[in-house]
């Protein structure tokens, strides 16, 4: 009951505050409070970008190991903390990425028996059509954004899991803000290209120049 | 004069209108651009729209062990920075003991450390620099003449026939040096004695040495 009250009302302390109660006075529940609140978007982040369930365990581990063990030393609390998480994360998936030296197709032959909706949250209480027409459709958008290639899927990501600015985007992969929008842009471009030849349509996108 | 949209930014302009990054001026800008060139409209709201798509991108959940295991590992290093730095120093008897240690080893480093390490905090930079250059000049150490100068006491100068001053009697003059005895004289004397004391000494290593000039 305590606890369940504590929760509760850690759930509206801010993530800056919630980052000093684990610093200074050790308060556990406050970083299981950060953990909750933002793994989800971390996991999915390093999982779209790696393809694999079980490489991508071990990025979260190792995203988190460094957390824990770095936070006194690296995290100045200047910064959003979900911002310095997340450039750990994905430091670490871009180190990955690198040292297999190719890009990783999220349906990639290596993971034969991926399916990305195996670890969706439980959905029974919605009804059953509805739910596989939402699979079917969040099937086909990650098979496109799949596709993408890895620097434009990346700014994706980065937008829709951490709603980073563009600025933030760029200096997080160390490219300029223009080149973060350019990237964008032609991601949005090349998926819209996908989604009408998906549907028999003929590619409407009109060249202005 | 009316502003119009560089060209060459138009692209970065729309992606930034888009995702409503646009200051309001960039952003009226870009809506006259869009009035003016319908193509640039298409293109935004075909943006607008698909970004729109990607909004139903699921969110995936890592397993209970896997957050368990971090959980649990933050833990493990919270206490282990707590052991070190933590509650653990406020227990008085660690304290007090720990403290017992740190006196006992502080004296007994002091007993078994030569005694020429000595010296003061606030003066170990000078006292560095002097005895180096003592040494590097073939002198006896400002710690041996403030030693010596410490038990100033218990020797006795005294000045034999030849107006030459020995600091107490000839053993710990045999001690000293007779070289120490002289700069150390002239140290204490020299006010009274200087004409007698440092320049035959300075002549006779002269004579001596050969190198001095």
């Amino acid at each position: 009951m305590m606890s369940q009250k504590q929760n509760t009302s850690l759930q509206q302390v801010d993530d800056h505050d919630l980052v000093q109660r684990y610093r200074k006075h050790n308060d556990q529940d406050a970083f299981k409070e950060l953990l909750n609140r933002h793994q989800s978007k971390i996991y999915s982040y390093i999982y779209s970008m790696v393809g694999n369930a079980e490489i991508a365990n071990d990025i979260f581990q190792e995203t988190f190991t460094k957390v824990i063990t770095k936070m006194d030393e690296t995290y100045n609390e200047q910064g959003k903390w979900i911002a310095w998480v997340m450039r750990i994360a994905h430091n670490a998936t871009i180190d990955y990425l690198r040292k297999k030296k190719r890009f990783v197709d999220v349906n990639s032959q290596d993971d034969p028996d991926y399916d990305f909706y195996d670890r969706l949250t439980d959905e029974t209480d919605r009804d059953a059509q509805e739910v596989i027409e939402n699979n079917e459709a969040k099937d086909s958008l990650m098979k496109h954004i799949s596709s993408l290639p890895k620097e434009q899927r990346e700014v994706v990501m980065l937008r829709h899991y951490y709603e980073m600015s563009f600025k933030e985007i760029a200096e997080l992969t160390n490219v300029s803000i223009n080149t973060a929008l350019g990237r964008m842009r032609y991601a949005l471009i090349n998926l819209r290209k996908m989604f009408d030849k998906e549907h028999g349509k003929e590619v409407k996108y009109v060249e202005r120049r | 004069m009316e502003k119009k949209l560089n060209m060459s930014s138009v692209d970065e302009l729309c992606v930034k209108y888009v995702f409503d990054e646009l200051d309001p001026s960039e952003n009226i800008l870009v809506e006259q651009a869009m009035i003016d060139d319908q193509n640039l409209l298409i293109e935004v709201e075909s943006l607008k729209s698909t970004w729109r798509k990607l909004k139903k991108m699921p969110e995936l959940q890592p397993s209970e062990n896997l957050t368990d295991a971090i959980l649990s590992q933050a833990r493990e290093h919270a206490n282990q920075q707590q052991f070190f730095f933590g509650r653990q120093w406020k227990n008085p008897g660690l304290m007090a003991t720990a403290a017992v240690v740190l006196f006992s080893l502080s004296i007994t480093t002091a007993y078994l450390l030569p005694r020429n390490n000595h010296s003061e905090p606030a003066t170990a930079g000078t006292q560095w620099t002097m005895e180096s250059h003592a040494a590097a000049m073939n002198l006896p150490s400002v710690y041996s003449l403030n030693e010596r100068e410490n038990n100033r006491d218990q020797i006795s100068p005294w000045i034999d026939r030849s107006n030459m001053i020995y600091l107490g009697s000839t053993e710990e003059q045999e001690m000293l040096g007779s070289r120490d005895s002289l700069n150390i004289n002239g140290f204490r004397n020299l006010r009274t004695n200087r004409h007698t004391v440092v320049a035959p000494s300075l002549m006779k290593d002269i004579h001596l040495t050969g190198t001095q000039y």
